[in-house]
């Protein structure tokens, strides 16, 4: 994701630009299983039992991996990682060129002002040292690159952006968007913004890409290149300029640093198959393994200059490990059976922070709902009990009750206890100590939590619909949020923070970190627009320091 | 990606709705799992869950070819026997009260006897499992997705607001609901 911009960007520059990528190579199109036919699926899509169990005991507790998919997925026999019994951690991995760009949710959400100066107004991690302007122009720099639909609407708290056409809310989400609006004054319920095409542009089409064509198959990536991934968009874009260069295969095991000049040199890189290793060099380094991947890179880079790893003077590396807490709850709406839709959208609505913006919170920070409103389908009436034969045949022929459901992405407060270290013995095939997680959830989150599922119920039953599912306040796994954050957190001081506001190590200024370990808060919207933001930022000052010889 | 997939690729993005396919069985390799009463069995309890009317049923859409093959490639070897017993289980259970085996019953008296069945076991873990994969392997069947219900691989467009008509129909393929 992040790793796709920086490298289009920098060799958009006219940098020579070498991409390491530990994953197989894939080529965008001619590896992907979209135009697999439900009935070609194998085993009903459903990954076998045993090997589940064996290689994919926590990649597969996810929604988007499934055998069409699997090999996408890093083995988690293959890349083990640690965890306390009592603590454990979801890490969801990418083993592709295009990393999990190519399997994201392809939410797209601006932070606010508000979020970059969440920490400085309650004291929880590093202040951010940049604000909502020093984004903003790029945000819309990768917004027209990438291309997002969404609507215009003014708010404060999720600004708008450079939008293609919105993806329109059906009947049921446009009588629940009213309803919310009348009975609870400042929420709101816009059509979800997502990295999809609904038109095209010029730059998109000289890139091959075309228009989203609502299959909602995108975790198997998208021939169509309808929705932003690495694979479809920014690597092509890189390679478009002459000056990128990609290897797979490519486990990055360290960063060389001159103890002399106190800069980094280049990279030690393992092949991921021959296990031979291997030295480039490089004037800069971008960062962009993914969090707590690019934490392990820099913790794993220890030297005597720098025992506890590169960067980590502050002893701030690995810490304030962050995800988005999550909770669902879902109802059935009623009436409106002589309305449908065609074509499965790829989003659906979104419902921006109220709480600690227009309503009060008995917590810090805040929670956004995605959502939607769609009719049952055939599963339901078939449930064991409601009969078998024609008549529930003839049941399941037709569209089925609307339901509406709302999913919550709640903010994490950074907390330094919740970190990422190098466990002292257990590594992995190639030689590499493996990251062990700890991370909790705090007073916060489960506070958090509670309010979550309680102001969906509202809204639900006072749009008139009966409450079928309901989290209840339950936290889930840290890491199922599949937005783990932080590690290396941006900060003005680099007595408490790793990288500064340009995404430089403060220790070794030409080693960037622009992926989800420079965030030094989570906001609550879905994170990865922002990890663009930062990269494309970053490489334009990178450029320009080196043109200054300040590199 | 096969030459197969590859060509079907090119014919999507050159706006092909429909592209010719090869059948489901030949995707799927994997041995025969049942004993061959069993799978009789298998075949009358899925013909009884989903009957051809005026669609095909899940026998012409191959479903208990496709779930002897989910057995042999997907479930392990405890869950396999979990989803055998609950066939068995009903099989036994006509036995006891009908004295003939159920796939000898007459297609009345199987659908009397599983309808009752199903609702009397509702809370069945290992039957509900076996009735959803059942039901899931018929919508997710070319003729279950395409011909009973409607499935359009490649949509094209969002169309948030159609009118439900005596001909509409629910979406066949994976669902969630």
């Amino acid at each position: 994701m992040s790793g796709g911009i920086a490298a289009k960007e920098l060799s958009e520059r006219g940098l020579k630009t070498l991409v390491l990528e530990r994953g197989v190579r894939m080529e965008h199109g001619a590896s992907y299983s979209d135009s697999v036919l439900p009935w070609e699926l194998i085993n009903a899509n459903k990954v076998n039992e045993e090997e589940l169990k064996r290689d994919y005991p926590v990649q597969g507790r996810q929604y988007a991996m499934s055998e069409v998919n699997k090999h996408y997925w890093a083995k988690d026999s293959e890349q083990p990682y640690s965890v306390d019994e009592d603590k454990p951690f979801d890490w969801f991995r990418g083993n592709l060129l295009g990393g999990r760009s190519v399997m994201w949710g392809r939410q797209t959400y601006r932070m606010s002002e508000m979020d970059f100066e969440a920490n400085a107004r309650d004291g929880h991690g590093s202040d951010w040292p940049i604000r909502y302007a020093d984004l903003a122009p790029w945000y819309s720099h990768v917004e027209t690159f990438i291309g997002v639909s969404g609507s215009r609407e003014g708010l404060p708290q999720l600004p708008d952006g450079e939008f293609l056409p919105p993806f329109a809310l059906n009947d049921v989400e446009k009588d629940f968007a009213a309803k919310v609006a009348s009975k609870f004054d400042g929420r709101r319920v816009i059509p979800g913004r997502c990295a999809h095409l609904t038109e095209t542009r010029p730059h998109h089409e000289e890139l091959g890409r075309m228009q989203c064509q609502v299959r909602s198959l995108c975790e198997r990536g998208c021939t169509f290149g309808a929705y932003h991934s690495s694979l479809s968009s920014s690597l092509p874009a890189a390679m478009a300029t002459g000056n990128c260069t990609i290897v797979t295969d490519a486990i990055v095991h360290s960063i060389i640093q001159d103890p002399k000049t106190g800069k980094a040199t280049g990279v030690r890189v393992i092949d991921a198959n021959s296990r031979e290793g291997k030295t480039y060099q490089a004037k800069i380094i971008f960062l962009c393994a993914s969090t707590i991947g690019s934490a392990q890179i820099l913790l794993n880079s220890a030297s005597e200059k720098n025992p506890t790893g590169l960067g980590n003077s502050s002893d701030m590396l690995g810490r304030n490990l962050m995800d988005h807490i999550m909770a669902g709850t879902a109802g059935i709406y009623p009436g409106f059976r002589d309305s449908f839709y065609r074509g499965r959208r790829p989003t659906g609505f979104y419902l921006p922070r109220f709480r600690n913006v227009t309503e009060p919170g008995d917590f810090l920070r805040g929670y956004g709902y995605q959502g939607g409103g769609m009719r049952l389908g055939w599963k339901t009436p078939w449930k064991a009990g409601k009969g078998v034969g024609a008549p529930v045949k003839e049941i399941a022929r037709k569209p089925g009750p609307w339901v509406v459901f709302l999913s919550a992405f709640g903010e994490m407060l950074p907390n330094p206890e919740n970190r990422v270290t190098l466990h002292k013995t257990k590594t992995d095939i190639w030689g590499i100590p493996q990251v062990h997680i700890e991370c909790a959830h705090g007073d916060n989150e489960t506070r958090m939590a509670k309010q979550i599922s309680t102001d969906a119920r509202a809204m639900i039953e006072a749009a008139g619909a009966m409450v079928i599912m309901d989290a209840a306040g339950k936290l889930g796994t840290p890491g199922a949020g599949i937005h783990e954050m932080g590690t290396a957190c941006m900060g003005k001081d680099p007595k408490t923070s790793v990288l500064n506001k340009y995404n430089q190590l403060h220790d070794v200024p030409n080693i960037f970190v622009t992926d989800g370990a420079a965030m030094a808060s989570g906001g609550c919207q879905n994170p990865s627009i922002t990890y663009m933001a930062l990269s494309a930022r970053a490489a334009h000052h990178a450029s320009e320091f080196l043109k200054e010889g300040a590199l | 990606m096969d030459r197969r997939s590859m060509l079907r690729n090119i014919m999507l993005l050159a706006g092909v709705a429909a592209v010719p396919h090869t059948s489901a069985g030949a995707l799927f390799a994997g041995p025969e799992s049942l004993p061959a009463p069993t799978a009789k069995l298998l075949a009358a309890v899925a013909d009884t869950i989903i009957p051809a009317t005026d669609t095909p049923g899940a026998l012409a859409a191959g479903v208990p070819d496709a779930f002897e093959k989910l057995l042999a490639n997907w479930a392990a070897p405890v869950h396999r026997a979990k989803l055998v017993g609950a066939l068995e289980a009903i099989d036994t259970k006509a036995q006891g009260e009908t004295g003939t085996a159920f796939a000898a019953l007459a297609p009345d008296a199987r659908f009397g006897f599983l309808d009752a069945y199903d609702k009397a076991n509702g809370l069945n873990a290992d039957y509900a499992e076996l009735k959803e994969l059942i039901v899931t392997l018929y919508y997710l069947s070319e003729p279950g997705a395409t011909v009973e219900l409607r499935y359009e691989h490649n949509p094209g467009a969002w169309e948030p607001s159609i009118p439900v008509t005596a001909e509409t129909r629910a979406y066949g393929g994976p669902s969630g609901f």
